[in-house]
């Protein structure tokens, strides 16, 4: 009782004092930024949600700020998807190449994973825009870019494309049609994906253990080779041992997809970071970034438990 | 009278280099061809990166040591910080060394407390606007973590009482930061208290704050979890013999939790060093501050690779120390053997 009684005294003091502080110097919640023009580009092609009449379209540097940071949002989604599915297949991989009989191989695994889980997410972002991305050759004729497989995947530093033509523009090798990722979002799903492999393939191996040897021993006794044991008998075992931690890897993704503001990629926060600045609307916009997030945290945690039900064996 | 039970270990294997070889990395076709493929590419790397270091420019690093270590500290003051340094890695060597001997905990415990003591005073000088670089990484996650490790106790308690006020708080603030990514908590406290107080509270002190708002959250989940971890049983025989809510707390549960918590307790703290780098983006000079700061210089415009490289290996080497750190505790402790 006393404790709630402390509590609310507490939050209506700071209430107060807020307010006071706030009147003082003439600070007033202003949320009609919303519906002003945004006027800034986003770096590349974006949906968005007009807020007149509820449907999707693409964005405009003439829709209104709500829109621009609603677009960024859709980048947030776009970015974490493809991220969780980039980082899913090279942490399975990394996961099962730290459990090879190959001591090589395996240390090899371990040498990685060590690397990427004890250094910082934004100086990795850093080092992968700043120091690979953006160095990569500019296509100007004494740098060609980089073509691989028979222009199937064309590198040059203003991105990389896949399955476009090369064609000389303005004295430049650049790439028409085909997909086209910008630098910026490249160097962040590359640098997102490579982090939380290292994270996923410390659960993928966990879960790979945590199946009792005598299944694969059973599996191999009966016949199997060890491939077909691991991916029939094993792996579907662990998978619903790692779908809970796997699940908060995906969640921490998602969030930490907020880095590309050290980059200027377009997503979320980014975008809320440009309205802010130009409508000095700082406070309005990040209270809307911080409940945006916690809306998507709770959406996604929601799936991982409908998923994780699904997934539970029948009680025998 | 208990029956001794001697469990026979099996026969230690000794093989020779050749053997050795032979099982682990040539052992089938399957397995050569895979050792020489990933030796190969190895070997090429490897090789791609020695001759990029050889080429590389280090002179961003070691003409600018200072700059790295305590960022853009009055000249006069520097010498105080490496007092300090130097009085933290005595300290350092001084545990590791004891813990070989088997010093006791109270006198470990005593000298990192005269050793905090004798750093605030050397240090006392110097203003926290002042300092960047190393010093500033360092100081950040020491602070923060000294100072949500009670904030986290209290809501992790606060998240099992049986008050129903009390934890409805203790979720909703849990619930909410971790929902949320540190760079916005960061950002949005970075905002609030401008528009509250204006300058008064510093850069380096709401950065503090914010990291000690969000890190509180998940050592809450720590704690709550440790508690969890203690048997029911504890708890119902510390009040059979008559003990308060509050006693079976402080002497029954805590101690035995305090002990499950150590190795999530370091891993956050590891985590929480490598995320004193986002205060980068509003706008301190921690050791990726003085980076970009140095790569802004015309004469360092080129050096992205090796100023990156460079704070990926300091970064590593610090939480790489920290894990070590960790588990040989862990195994001192006996943690995970029952």
């Amino acid at each position: 009782m006393l404790f709630i009684l402390l509590l609310a005294l507490a939050v209506w003091g700071a209430r107060l004092e807020v307010q006071r502080s706030f009147i003082r110097q003439n600070i007033r919640l202003d949320w009609s930024f919303w519906r002003q023009p945004a006027g800034f580009q986003l770096t590349a092609l974006t949906w968005t949600i007009d807020l007149e009449t509820l449907r999707p379209k693409l964005y405009d540097p003439g829709d209104s700020a709500g829109e621009a940071m609603i677009a960024g949002l859709f980048n947030t989604v776009k970015v974490a998807v493809l991220g969780v599915v980039l980082a899913t297949l090279l942490g399975l991989l990394v996961g099962i190449a730290r459990l090879s009989r190959n001591w090589l191989v395996s240390r090899l695994a371990l040498a990685y994973v060590e690397l990427f889980r004890n250094t910082p997410l934004l100086v990795q972002l850093f080092f992968w825009y700043f120091a690979v991305f953006l160095q990569l050759p500019s296509g100007a004729p004494a740098q060609p870019p980089i073509r691989l497989f028979g222009d199937l995947l064309v590198l040059t530093n203003a991105g990389l494309a896949m399955g476009g033509t090369v064609v000389e523009r303005f004295g430049r090798l650049t790439v028409d049609g085909g997909v086209q990722l910008t630098t910026e979002f490249a160097a962040l799903v590359v640098g997102l994906a490579v982090y939380t492999s290292a994270f996923i393939a410390e659960i993928i191996r966990g879960g790979i253990l945590a199946v009792s040897r005598g299944q694969m021993e059973a599996a191999r006794s009966l016949g199997l080779t060890h491939g077909q044991a691991l991916r029939l008998i094993v792996l579907p075992q662990a998978l619903r041992i790692v779908i809970p931690p796997l699940g908060n890897q995906f969640l921490n993704l998602t969030k930490n997809s907020s880095l590309a503001l050290g980059i200027g990629y377009a997503e979320f926060l980014t975008a809320a970071n440009t309205v802010s600045s130009q409508s000095f609307r700082s406070l309005e916009a990040f209270t809307v970034v911080t409940l945006g997030y916690l809306a998507l945290s709770l959406r996604i945690s929601g799936l991982l438990n409908l998923l994780r039900a699904r997934l539970r064996l029948a009680p025998a | 009278m208990a029956v001794r039970v001697e469990v026979l270990l099996p026969p230690e294997e000794r093989l020779t280099p050749w053997q050795w070889a032979r099982r682990n990395l040539f052992d089938g076709w399957w397995n050569t061809l895979l050792t020489a493929a990933t030796a190969a590419a190895l070997f090429f790397f490897v090789s791609a990166i020695l001759r990029w270091a050889v080429r590389a420019h280090w002179s961003v690093i070691t003409d600018n040591l200072r700059f790295w270590l305590v960022g853009l500290m009055p000249v006069e003051l520097v010498s105080r910080a490496y007092w300090a340094g130097g009085l933290v890695a005595a300290a350092a060597l001084f545990t590791a060394v004891g813990a070989r001997l088997r010093v006791g905990a109270r006198v470990l415990l005593g000298l990192w407390g005269g050793t905090v003591v004798a750093v605030f005073w050397v240090m006392s000088p110097v203003r926290l606007d002042q300092i960047g670089g190393l010093y500033l990484t360092l100081l950040l996650a020491v602070v923060s973590i000294a100072f949500s490790f009670p904030i986290g106790v209290l809501v992790g308690m606060g998240r099992v009482s049986r008050l129903p006020a009390v934890r409805l708080f203790s979720i909703l603030y849990i619930e909410l930061i971790r929902g949320i990514p540190l760079i916005t908590v960061l950002l949005w406290f970075f905002v609030f208290v401008t528009l509250l107080s204006g300058d008064a509270i510093t850069r380096v002190q709401r950065a503090m704050i914010g990291l000690t708002i969000f890190t509180s959250a998940y050592v809450g989940e720590i704690v709550r979890a440790g508690i969890q971890s203690v048997p029911r049983g504890q708890t119902e025989a510390a009040q059979a013999v008559g003990l308060s809510a509050l006693q079976t707390m402080r002497f029954i549960v805590l101690p035995q939790a305090v002990k499950n918590m150590i190795p999530a307790l370091v891993g956050q703290f590891i985590s929480l060093f490598k995320d004193t780098s986002l205060t980068v983006i509003i706008g301190l000079s921690d050791l990726v501050g003085t980076g970009r700061a140095l790569l802004a210089i015309t004469k360092y415009l080129h050096d992205t690779q090796e100023v990156y490289v460079f704070l990926l290996v300091v970064y590593f080497v610090f939480s790489y120390l920290l894990s070590y750190g960790s588990r040989v505790l862990e195994k001192r402790l006996g943690l995970g053997e029952r």
